[in-house]
């Protein structure tokens, strides 16, 4: 199905806001965090839509709102979504959609770990690539990198400075 | 003969037997270092040819020494013995694995019919329950180094040791049979030189049998497709994990000279033995060789084993040893026994069968050969269609210059 | 009644440092004797943060850290990300580039399913196979070499097309090393595939029915193990490959259910068949020609956020690119087949043996470095 006819037939089963944003590669769809899981279940279990796979889930700092990607796929009809919505920097917080797709569980874990999102329902919403007394989310924009961390010295070295581009 | 000498002599019987006792017991401790050691060597190199690798070839002619090495290497490792272990099971275990094994080397012959240290007249069975004494030692390592992965590698030992120990012993149970009797020169000299005089192809249950009892002392030698105590990709190295140094050493010597032991009983009790023919009879020496050789052909084939077949899993094992090897053994000692009753009369009869038997075998041999022949066909064919050597010069400039470049200089010139 | 037996669960940590925890990925198990009645694995160990370091180089600068992705298929970790870019910008790519890619890519897929059935083979006790396969990588190592100079992270795939142009014989080397191969392939089939204690290790285990896998996002080779016929280069065809003539292999439960290890491992099997049949092909059709399209020096793609999938060996590895029109991205995620796997093996260890898991993930073919990024 084409991204137009997906975007019609989604608007036609659902009065929820839905905003459908054109960038240079083609329309995104746009919705409301609170909408997220009403949204992802109507595209799941309508047949038409058939998005029966949740291929990419992350996340990107654009201060003020963390923007939270999720990328569909339909095994049923060969098509591809991708809905965002934005929450604030200061309250990151979106329900989970583990409950629909399975795969979401790991996908949410690393966007918990790297950029600080809460994700309000999930099992086990620990950090998966850092430790677990890490502090800080590496991928915000804001982050400000250790220098130390359990006794390991992380400051760079005089020769490390030396190759950095001023 | 030498209790008698030492008899004459006027030492008295029990002292002379002492005397007796060590020496043997000296000699067969110091066979089995030397064999481990080098049968190690060799295994490395059979494998490495298996796989097209080269294997040690450093350390001496050919890697020859580098069973020393690896010896002197493993001596002067640190003795480690981890915190929470018991220390004295831990320490006794390797003993206690060691014992187990050189016992075996009390009766087992070394070519000519009672050529064993001790002719003694339930020899198999003794060296049955001797092999046992195995269980308790890796169940003791497996418990004592306090290690979860260790003690998986004992229990699993244990299970396994006790489940192949029954098909192994009605294994041989055919030729027992036939020799009537439970010692091993008995056994021997119930053989003659000729394949139809080994007990193996005496007929179908005693092949049987045969079968059964390698596979059987595979599984109890801890080998692949047997090797699930010390799986190394499962359990690390199952209950030596936590050995280091001599201790592991130990383990390790005691696992090679298992091969002999299985290898020299496959020869003696079902491969005739160091028997000779009529003209060449009485010659030690010769009957000796005769035997080696056919104990290392065995260790060969468990080589060959280990380095084909991937492993089972322990529920496979179980119902292995447990649904397919004791009910079949157990038809083995049945049919032996029927079969004896059947030709009791007929001489000739015997005679045919174990002709037939040999000639099977030989044809399956050849069938077994013409298959892995293609194998051989394909090597070549890659050995002749891709020449790594002069593929190698050629990157390196030797054979004739690179020409990637120059290819793509012409290219950029044309425009 | 008798007194009550109190038991409990083992603990048992396996990993980091375990012989068949590839690399470094630790599980965490509660077993009863040997079966496992839970599995937790814990990653993370090899996160070397090129998610974030994408943030910092430039866009041409990022392909060697692509490289470092996927180390056991750096061409096609290249060229997912090359793919991207071009994606983006709308670079056209020279036709002999394509079928440099695509010759490379699947040689990479071959060598990289090679090391995934070796080490499966080796978990299960066959060390052979593996030794035997390596020497088979060894000949892709040394042809991949001819290309570009390297022999592990090649760097060969750049943004408009490939780095260098081969020997002029390296075509004409790869056909021999197909004829080779095939021959080595059907005695690897002999050694391992047709060994029936290999054949009964892996049948009917660890189970992934078809909904299973979709729900878990699985990709790739594991993916069509559960009978979903779906690869991008056929679905989505990108490159030359519409003009490539191959079948989509997948699992129909040869020797068991569909969805168990053998499939999954019989899978791979085929498609380094298939993957011989199209260097074949690409042999016969290689034009000649150029090898590098028309890039700026200063890559500047528009502001958006794109999408990109591309099949490589251990599943297809998706690019979620964020350009704000600057010389680096502004957020660039990767997800990749390793960590969708892995992500599944909690879900079906419950019940298996610990000799089981092992052969689970070596069917599921997960490497830390791809697994952690």
């Amino acid at each position: 199905m084409e991204q137009k006819s997906i975007f019609e037939a989604l608007q036609s089963k659902t009065q929820l806001p839905l905003e459908w944003v054109e960038d240079a590669y083609g329309p995104k769809l746009k919705i409301a965090p609170q909408d997220l899981v009403a949204v992802l279940t109507l595209l799941k279990n309508d047949s038409a839509l058939g998005f029966d796979c949740l291929t990419n889930q992350t996340g990107s700092h654009m201060d003020p709102v963390i923007r939270l990607y999720y990328v569909l796929y339909s095994y049923l009809h060969h098509h591809e979504l991708v809905v965002f919505c934005e929450v604030p920097v200061g309250a990151p917080v979106v329900n989970s959609v583990v409950g629909l797709f399975g795969g979401a569980n790991w996908l949410e874990r690393e966007t918990f770990d790297l950029l600080g999102v809460k994700f309000t329902g999930h099992p086990d919403l620990t950090r998966i690539m850092l430790p677990e007394d890490w502090v800080g989310h590496p991928l915000r924009k804001d982050y400000v990198y250790v220098q130390e961390y359990n006794g390991i010295d992380n400051r760079p070295s005089e020769i490390t400075k030396s190759f950095q581009p001023s | 003969m030498l209790i008698q000498t030492m008899t004459s002599l006027g030492i008295p019987e029990l002292i002379a037997q002492l005397i007796y006792a060590l020496l043997v017991a000296f000699l067969c401790v110091n066979f089995i270092a030397v064999y481990a050691g080098v049968i190690s060597v060799v295994e490395r190199r059979v494998a490495a040819k298996m796989q097209s690798r080269v294997g040690p070839n450093r350390v001496g002619p050919q890697g020859s020494l580098q069973w020393l090495a690896d010896g002197i290497k493993l001596i002067l490792k640190e003795d480690l013995i981890p915190d929470g272990a018991d220390h004295f099971l831990f320490k006794l275990a390797p003993f206690l694995m060691a014992m187990g094994v050189a016992g075996t080397f009390a009766v087992i012959p070394w070519g000519p019919a009672n050529s064993a240290a001790s002719d003694m007249n339930v020899g198999i069975l003794y060296l049955i329950s001797i092999t046992s004494l195995v269980v308790i030692a890796s169940l003791m390592a497996g418990w004592a180094s306090n290690n979860k992965w260790s003690l998986i590698g004992g229990m699993r030992s244990a299970a396994m040791i006790v489940s192949y120990e029954i098909p192994v012993a009605l294994g041989l149970l055919p030729a027992i049979l036939i020799a009537g009797s439970l010692n091993m020169g008995d056994l021997v000299s119930a053989q003659g030189w000729a394949p139809w005089d080994w007990i193996a192809f005496n007929n179908p249950f005693a092949l049987l049998g045969f079968l059964l009892f390698v596979t059987g002392s595979v599984a109890e030698s801890n080998r692949t497709p047997f090797d699930l105590t010390e799986a190394e990709s499962e359990l690390v190295a199952g209950y030596a994990t936590e050995y280091s140094g001599f201790r592991f050493a130990v383990y390790t010597l005691a696992e090679f000279a298992n091969t002999w032991v299985v290898g020299a009983v496959c020869a003696a009790v079902f491969l005739g033995a160091g028997q000779l023919p009529p003209l060449l009879e009485g010659s030690i020496p010769l009957s000796v060789a005769v035997f080696v050789g056919k104990t290392m052909f065995m260790v060969f084939v468990l080589m060959w084993f280990r380095w084909t077949l991937p492993r089972f899993r322990i529920d496979q094992m179980m119902e292995f040893s447990w649904k397919y090897m004791l009910p079949l053994s157990l038809v083995a000692f049945l049919g032996q026994a029927v079969y004896f009753l059947w030709t009791w009369e007929s001489e000739v009869a015997r005679i045919m069968v174990s002709h037939l038997m040999v000639l099977v075998f030989l044809g399956l041999f050849f069938y077994f050969l013409s298959r892995t022949m293609v194998n051989f066909k394909h090597q070549a064919v890659a050995v002749n269609s891709y020449k790594t050597e002069i593929d190698y010069l050629e990157r390196m400039g030797i054979l004739k210059p690179v020409e990637a470049v120059v290819v793509a200089e012409e290219e950029e010139g044309k425009e | 009644m008798g007194k009550q037996l109190r038991t409990e669960l083992m603990t048992i940590n396996m990993g980091p440092q375990h012989p068949s925890t590839h690399g470094v990925i630790r599980f965490i198990i509660k077993t009863d004797g040997e079966v496992i009645h839970e599995c937790q694995p814990d990653v993370g160990y090899l996160h070397r943060s090129i998610e974030k370091i994408s943030e910092k180089v430039n866009w041409q600068g990022f392909v060697p850290f692509t490289d470092r992705v996927d180390y056991l298929a750096s061409m096609n970790a290249n060229w997912a990300y090359c793919f991207a870019v071009e994606r983006m910008l709308g670079t056209e790519v020279p036709r002999r580039a394509e079928f440099l890619r695509v010759m490379v890519g699947e040689l990479n897929r071959i060598s990289s399913h090679l090391i995934a059935i070796g080490a499966t083979a080796m978990d299960l006790g066959g060390f052979t196979p593996f030794i035997q396969l390596l020497r088979e990588r060894e000949y892709i190592n040394d042809l991949l070499e001819m290309a570009c100079g390297a022999r592990l992270t090649y760097n060969y795939i750049s943004i408009g097309g490939v780095n260098y142009d081969v020997p002029r014989n390296w075509t004409e080397k790869v056909g021999e090393f197909l004829e080779h191969f095939e021959l080595a392939m059907e005695q690897m089939n002999r050694l391992i595939s047709y060994n029936r204690i290999f054949i009964n290790r892996m049948a009917n285990l660890a189970v992934i029915p078809r909904e299973m896998a979709i729900q878990y996002n699985l990709v790739g080779p594991n993916l069509r193990g559960s009978g979903v016929k779906f690869d991008l280069r056929r679905d989505h065809p990108y490159s030359v490959y519409p003009e490539l003539d191959f079948e989509v292999p997948v699992g129909v439960g040869i020797e068991g259910q569909v969805g168990d290890c053998y499939d999954r491992y019989h899978v791979r099997m085929m498609e380094i068949r298939e993957s011989i049949n199209i260097l074949r092909q690409c042999i016969k059709m290689m034009p000649p020609g150029e090898i590098q399209g028309k890039v700026k020096n200063v890559i500047k793609p528009p502001e958006g956020t794109i999408h990109v999938r591309t099949e490589t060996p251990r599943g297809d590895t998706g690019y979620l690119i964020q350009s704000d029109g600057k010389t680096s991205a502004y957020r660039l995620k990767i997800r990749t087949g390793s960590f969708t796997a892995m992500s599944v093996i909690p879900a079906v260890a419950p019940g298996l043996f610990i000799a089981d898991l092992i052969a689970l993930i070596g069917s599921l073919d997960v490497v830390a470095p791809e697994l952690d990024r």
